[in-house]
């Protein structure tokens, strides 16, 4: 059923089909295939039981035609069925030709490249995703588990008519969970490429212990300002809300950007802050949905200081600045923010009084021309008052500007990061993430 | 029905699709329980054009197969694009065996003439115009011209206009006879300007980023209407840029409709879903402080407040005859006179928590299994003029369309802003301000409503996202202007 060599057919039918179509252009036409796909076990769990379980299989092809400073963008399903799939695609090139026709030309038209080759195929080692899910339910059952089981194959590709060719695999999985415990949870998150039951064993005794401090009284705070520490997962949020635009140029330019002051100097942030786009986290490939190849690190922040925006070749060609191959949407893929000098077992004792958030919720920007931004606390956020834990919190919401938070309030970044990879799983699955330290910082501002 | 000669062609035909779908359940039926097969193809083209030039054209094409299994009162799915006998052979093998694996461990064991009824019907959106028969070139000269009438200055630095043309078509089969075809057309704009002077920058769209959307096609996009509030858009942004900013403290709000749908999607839609309340979406979305018990009892917000889960709406983006399980879809009323008294819940739900619901068992697409969603949610008008009402405020803030919105997984405490505001002075609007925010807890805030206004507008979101695996999906709102006494309010900066 979870055939171990999926990706491995995948990639030969899907360097067939390149052929196929690569061989069908006429002179001058330039095609860019790129593939997204995976075979995926989804199970969802409440209560230690199995509410819906899903096995998908998905492969898409997002073609990129480009004819006489013209671009047509096509995504269409690969079926892994032969007949089918060349019927489809004879259609589909028939009908970019004809409907390329009516666009108007690209006024900032990407000529078509070859970025070049490259291959990588994480070995699958681990168990079956079936398997995964039996064993991951197993220790579970005197728990209020609500958890989210990922596993599977993932692909990505890209090939184009000048002979570029890149290919991505990898199997993982993932399980995203909370253990309840009234309305509060331990939450975390286990994921690899080799599912290991002693370890999952070991991370859940570890929730169990951090439930444990959700049993003391709850502490209900009044609103004001709190030196506080953001856990990776924490600080995961507040870089997933800059990844709507904010270290995007064409969002510079267009005024979106929260960054854009940040950008110009205006502000200066905390000099122990470094951030840059890191791929030898080994998360993501380097090429983008065109196929084109970002370096391996790019310094985004240096000592506080915005130095890159991520630029795609479409801003390239539009604002005339050299492109470092974002993607489209130039967001990060990748994203680092280095660790300071706070070990990891000091967090607590240099936090002192203040508050210890593990969790956020819901983030969005309050005034993004000043990237000021609420959101809320969620599931196992703890007061702490002479370097201990006193008890759960009841969730606040908070507004705080960022250029404070990450400027004159940074206090300590710890010295060890977390890797934390991407679970997004909307029409998809996800691929990327983060690598990100822990973060002390003050005034924080709680609101309501 | 027919394959429309407009979408890029398959090699099988929606026809041939149903047939296959048919022999499946002849050759499978007796292996299981029961056996559902949701066929799902969709075509979306997006286009736009900024500061008058071309900027992008995209289309996605998707087309699969759901087949659902239910073995010993528990489901599998398994999805497939590959829509040959031998594909869903294969995607009924792997259903069968999640069904048969997890039995054991299911959540709850459903009786599946309870959740999947016989249904037989169609539906048919009112739509009509392809973008092939408008053509790119017509589509794109149009919104050019959109895009110039927002340019009312050089302060405009920043003019897009888009539009998103879906055209999707749901066939469900099942081995207790149902057969429903549903065929929507759905055409969404967006028109946004940025006006900057110094270092400062305003944005103001046209109503809220993506707030247009209907069932409806390219018909719609007339430039008599888009003109004029393409240009009013351009002027309000540039108007941002003297306006104030918007005062602290706590005044009576209206909120005009185009807000009124985030307010009424994320404090009523949500809380109310039955899913949430039983825990399903604890680990991702959240829980509810709604609970069960609270339904026919919980006075919500004041007795002026009306609220119904309405698919029925003619051009309202969330309206069908069928939810994905096969629940004829009916306008129910979700908060009467202020009272809660039914959820957002599918049968399945219904069936787990023994209260009434409604017909909103929905999935994102071929590869999703469905969920509780909302569709539309509309907050009926009420008997109180606009004028009336701005006449009733001594100091307040009226506040237009949706600029962030965030609230808590309980649903509780939200906080939420607005493009454009007008401060009230007794009685009257007296200046633009800009930055408006509000903050407050739910109940507290449907509480405080004090006057529905009596014409409603609609709009809608296609992005809602919720579940694991995580899904969007399309929902549309109508709301009147309405009246809230002493919010929490204030601007923008650091
Ligand atoms: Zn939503």
């Amino acid at each position: 059923m979870f055939a171990k060599d999926w990706s491995q057919r995948v990639e030969s039918y899907w360097n067939g089909i390149c052929g196929d179509l690569f061989s069908q252009l006429q002179d001058s036409e330039n095609l860019s295939l790129s593939l997204s796909g995976e075979n995926s076990l989804y199970v969802r769990t409440s209560q230690a039981k199995v509410r819906q379980a899903t096995q998908v299989e998905q492969l898409f092809v997002a073609m990129v035609f480009k004819h006489q400073q013209k671009t047509y963008h096509s995504r269409q399903p690969l079926t892994m069925n032969l007949a089918q799939d060349r019927a489809h695609f004879q259609e589909v090139l028939k009908m970019l030709r004809k409907r390329l026709q009516e666009l108007p030309e690209d006024p900032y038209f990407v000529p078509m490249k070859n970025e070049g080759t490259s291959h990588f195929h994480g070995a699958h080692a681990g168990p079956e995703p079936m398997q995964i899910a039996e064993q991951m339910l197993e220790p579970t059952q005197n728990l209020d588990f609500v958890g989210f089981l990922t596993a599977g194959d993932k692909v990505l590709a890209s090939q184009n008519s000048l002979g570029q060719r890149h290919w991505f695999s990898q199997n993982s999985f993932f399980i995203d969970y909370s253990i309840y415990h009234g309305p509060k949870a331990a939450k975390d998150l286990y994921s690899g490429s080799q599912f290991d039951s002693k370890m999952w064993e070991i991370r859940l005794g570890e929730s169990r212990k951090h439930l444990e401090h959700l049993l003391l009284p709850e502490k209900v705070l009044t609103p004001g300002k709190f030196r506080a520490y953001l856990s990776p997962h924490a600080l995961a949020q507040v870089v997933g809300i800059t990844e709507w635009g904010a270290w995007s140029f064409q969002g510079y330019k267009d005024g979106s950007s929260a960054f854009r002051n940040w950008y110009d100097g205006q502000v200066q942030l905390s000099e122990k802050l470094f951030v840059g786009e890191n791929f030898t986290l080994g998360l993501n490939p380097r090429f983008n949905e065109n196929g084109e190849v970002a370096p391996e690190k790019l310094m985004l922040v240096e000592a506080g200081q915005l130095s890159n925006l991520l630029v795609s070749t479409k801003s390239s060609q539009e604002f005339k600045v050299p492109a470092n191959n974002a993607s489209l949407s130039e967001s990060p893929r990748s994203l680092e923010i280095r660790g300071g000098d706070l070990d990891t077992p000091m967090v607590l004792g240099t936090l002192d009084h203040g508050v210890y958030l593990s969790h956020l919720h819901y983030l969005n920007w309050s005034d993004r021309q000043t990237a000021r931004i609420t959101g809320m606390t969620r599931f196992d956020c703890f007061y702490v008052e002479g370097g201990k834990i006193q008890g759960p919190i009841k969730d606040m919401r908070f507004d705080v500007g960022l250029f404070k938070m990450w400027g004159p309030n940074l206090v300590a970044l710890t010295s060890q990061s977390e890797v934390i990879p991407n679970t997004a799983t909307y029409e998809e699955r996800s691929s990327g993430g983060s690598k990100l330290p822990g973060m002390i910082v003050s005034d924080f501002e709680f609101t309501l | 029905m027919k394959e429309k000669s407009t979408t890029p062609v398959r090699s099988a035909s929606a026809d041939q699709v149903h047939q296959s779908l048919r022999n499946l359940l002849v050759r499978q039926k007796n292996a299981c329980d029961w056996l559902g097969l949701r066929a799902y193809r969709e075509q979306s083209t997006f286009l736009g054009v900024k500061n008058e030039k071309f900027d992008h054209q995209r289309e996605q094409v998707e087309n699969g197969v759901m087949v659902e299994v239910i073995c010993d009162g528990h489901f599998g799915y398994a999805a497939t694009q590959d829509l040959s006998d031998a594909g869903l052979d294969r995607a009924f093998t792997q259903a069968l065996a999640l069904a048969r694996s997890f039995a054991s461990r299911a959540l709850h064991r459903f009786s599946f003439s309870e959740v999947r009824p016989k249904a037989q019907g169609s539906y048919r959106s009112p739509g009509k115009i392809t973008m092939d028969q408008l053509g790119f070139a017509e589509a794109s000269e149009r919104l050019t011209k959109a895009s110039l009438a927002m340019k009312v200055s050089d302060e405009v630095i920043h003019r897009m206009a888009r539009l998103i043309l879906v055209e999707t078509s749901i066939q469900l089969v099942s081995s207790s006879g149902t057969e429903v075809d549903q065929e929507f057309k759905m055409l969404m704009t967006d028109f946004n300007a940025a006006a900057k002077r110094g270092s400062e920058v305003q944005v103001r769209s046209d109503q809220g980023g993506l707030a247009r959307c209907y069932q409806s096609g390219m018909e719609d996009l007339q430039l008599d209407n888009i003109l004029p509030r393409c240009y009013k858009v351009g002027v309000e942004a540039v108007s941002l840029l003297s306006a104030e900013d918007c005062p602290s403290g706590k005044f009576d709000v209206i909120l005009a409709p185009d807000q009124m749908m985030l307010q009424i999607h994320e404090s009523i839609g949500h809380p109310l879903e039955l899913d949430r309340i039983l825990g399903d979406e604890r680990n991702f979305a959240g829980w509810s402080f709604v609970g069960l018990e609270d339904f026919g009892v919980l006075q919500y917000g004041s007795p002026l407040m009306n609220v119904t889960y309405d698919p029925t709406q003619h051009q309202e983006l969330a309206s069908f005859s069928f939810d994905d399980g096969g629940q004829r879809a009916t306008s129910e009323f979700l908060i009467k006179e202020g009272k809660l008294v039914r959820g957002l819940g599918g049968l399945e739900s219904q069936a787990r928590s023994h209260k009434p619901g409604v017909a909103n068992f929905r999935s994102a697409s071929w590869n999703r299994a469905p969920i509780d969603r909302m569709g539309n949610i509309n907050l009926l008008p009420g008997s109180s003029s606009l004028p009336e009402m701005v006449k009733s405020i001594e100091r307040g803030v009226m506040m237009y369309s949706n600029k962030s919105w965030s609230i808590d997984d309980y649903r509780r405490k939200f906080q939420f802003s607005c493009e454009y505001g007008e401060f009230i002075e007794n009685g009257k609007v007296t200046k633009v301000v800009k930055n408006p925010n509000y903050r407050g807890e739910t109940l507290g805030f449907w509480r405080s409503l004090a006057a529905v206004g009596d014409k409603i507008e609609t709009y809608g979101s296609p992005y809602c996202g919720k579940g694991e695996p995580s899904q969007i999906i399309r929902v549309g709102h109508s709301a009147p202007h309405c009246l809230f006494r002493n919010l929490e309010v204030f601007g923008g900066g650091k």
